[in-house]
């Protein structure tokens, strides 16, 4: 009896003691990671509107932040709409949906009347790294800058009739996922903001 | 068989006492990617800039180092037959330590390593030496185990990481060295770079270390 229990008992001690390390860890390190995680979502938003730098020290992004960005809130969903003078550049908005293995996360410009696309990036994803991954690199953001999509939504990849952008080689079903989950975000922003 | 060691490592003698010949045999003599191959993976991810293969390697060292303390430190009471959960379970408590420090401190090198850190957990260097040497060995030389191993991993990754992105970006440690008539080798940055520049080091320190006589054995 006694021989079967020490190993049970002795590996619930090593992962109490570990929790107990990590927990602590983690409660010191909060307010910083969170800090963090606020001016990386306000450079987020400053880069769809291609307002931001690469090297911005954190006081320029905030005080870029509340020159520019102006928030306005609807059934808990926020719309950010970028002012340059009191001339609107576009409204920026929080995108979410299906990737290829988990949940993407991410931002989305577009024109004051819907009809382009002004900037994208991701914030959160857990595709395949080097491959579906790519999606955050700069080269598969830029594609969507400045990029007219119409009245229907037209994102169509290249070689295909009439495509505007490329997809990540390798990364298929991970291009037609963010693919999908762009035209779906635009449709609900439209429905829901558009007059 | 001691006649044997000496004949390899190109005729340098192995050193007498223990904590001497711990580092010894960690950073050359059975290296842990060049004689050992293991932690190959990352070794061939992470090796295109030369400051991430640093902070790899320093979260490397950092996480060896200190699993094999504590493997050994416990060892006595671990029951046999549930050891390498409980090996698993320190190393990944370690790695985690790393992933909180990075993401606190040192943003920009998280974001540039991402799902590296955690990656970690599974490299084969610490589990080995946990299993190889911590288990039999006293908690400070399992220590100085876990550092001789992790330096000879970091030293290979930045001897890899520099050719890689002195030829791929013509920078060393992101300042660019090479001038404007350089043309960036586009192969060196990706994954076969990594293949070629790994099997030419394991080529040359084989060369190296092992003695004609071994050879012909």
């Amino acid at each position: 009896m006694r021989k079967s229990i020490y190993p049970v008992i002795f590996i619930m001690g090593i992962t109490f003691i570990s929790i107990l390390m990590l927990a602590i860890l983690n409660e010191i390190t909060k307010n910083r990671i969170d800090e963090y995680r606020e001016i990386e979502e306000k450079k987020q938003i400053l880069y769809i509107f291609n307002l931001s730098n690469e090297n911005d020290s954190n006081q320029k992004i905030e005080d870029k932040f509340s020159k520019y960005i102006k928030i306005e809130t609807k059934d808990n969903i926020s719309k950010y709409t970028a002012l340059n003078n009191d001339e609107i550049i576009g409204y920026g908005f929080k995108i979410e949906g299906k990737g290829l293995w988990g949940l993407i996360e991410g931002y989305i410009a577009l024109s004051k009347d819907y009809n382009k696309i002004i900037g994208l990036t991701f914030i959160k994803h857990s595709e395949t790294p080097g491959l579906g991954g790519r999606i955050d690199e700069t080269w598969f953001k830029d594609q969507f800058r400045e990029l007219e999509i119409g009245d229907n939504i037209s994102l169509i990849f290249r070689p295909r009739e009439g495509g505007n952008i490329d997809s990540i080689s390798g990364a298929t079903q991970t291009s037609d996922k963010v693919r999908l989950l762009i035209v779906n975000e635009i449709e609900k922003i439209r429905d829901k903001w558009r007059d | 068989m001691k006649l044997k060691k000496l004949e390899i490592n190109g005729g340098i003698k192995m050193p007498k006492t223990k904590l001497k010949k711990t580092i010894f045999l960690g950073i050359w003599a059975e290296n842990p990617i060049y004689r050992q191959i293991l932690g190959i993976c990352s070794a061939l991810a992470v090796t295109n800039l030369m400051k991430n293969a640093l902070i790899m390697g320093i979260g490397l060292i950092f996480v060896t180092a200190f699993s094999e303390l504590t493997v050994s430190f416990i060892r006595k009471f671990t029951p046999k037959h549930i050891r390498m959960v409980i090996q698993v379970l320190i190393i990944s408590v370690f790695v985690i330590i790393v992933d909180i420090i990075l993401k606190a401190y040192m943003q920009d090198i998280h974001k540039a390593l991402g799902p590296y850190v955690g990656l970690i957990i599974t490299n084969c260097i610490i589990m080995g030496r946990c299993e190889a040497f911590a288990q039999k060995n006293t908690p400070f030389i399992s220590f100085m185990d876990g550092i001789a191993n992790g330096l000879g991993y970091t030293i290979v990754l930045l001897l890899i990481a520099f050719f890689r992105e002195l030829l791929g970006f013509g920078t060393i440690f992101n300042i660019p060295v090479m001038g404007e008539w350089w043309t960036n080798w586009t192969i060196m940055v990706m994954p076969p770079g990594a293949f070629f520049m790994l099997a030419i080091l394991i080529w040359i320190t084989k060369t190296i270390q092992v003695d004609k006589k071994e050879v012909k054995n």
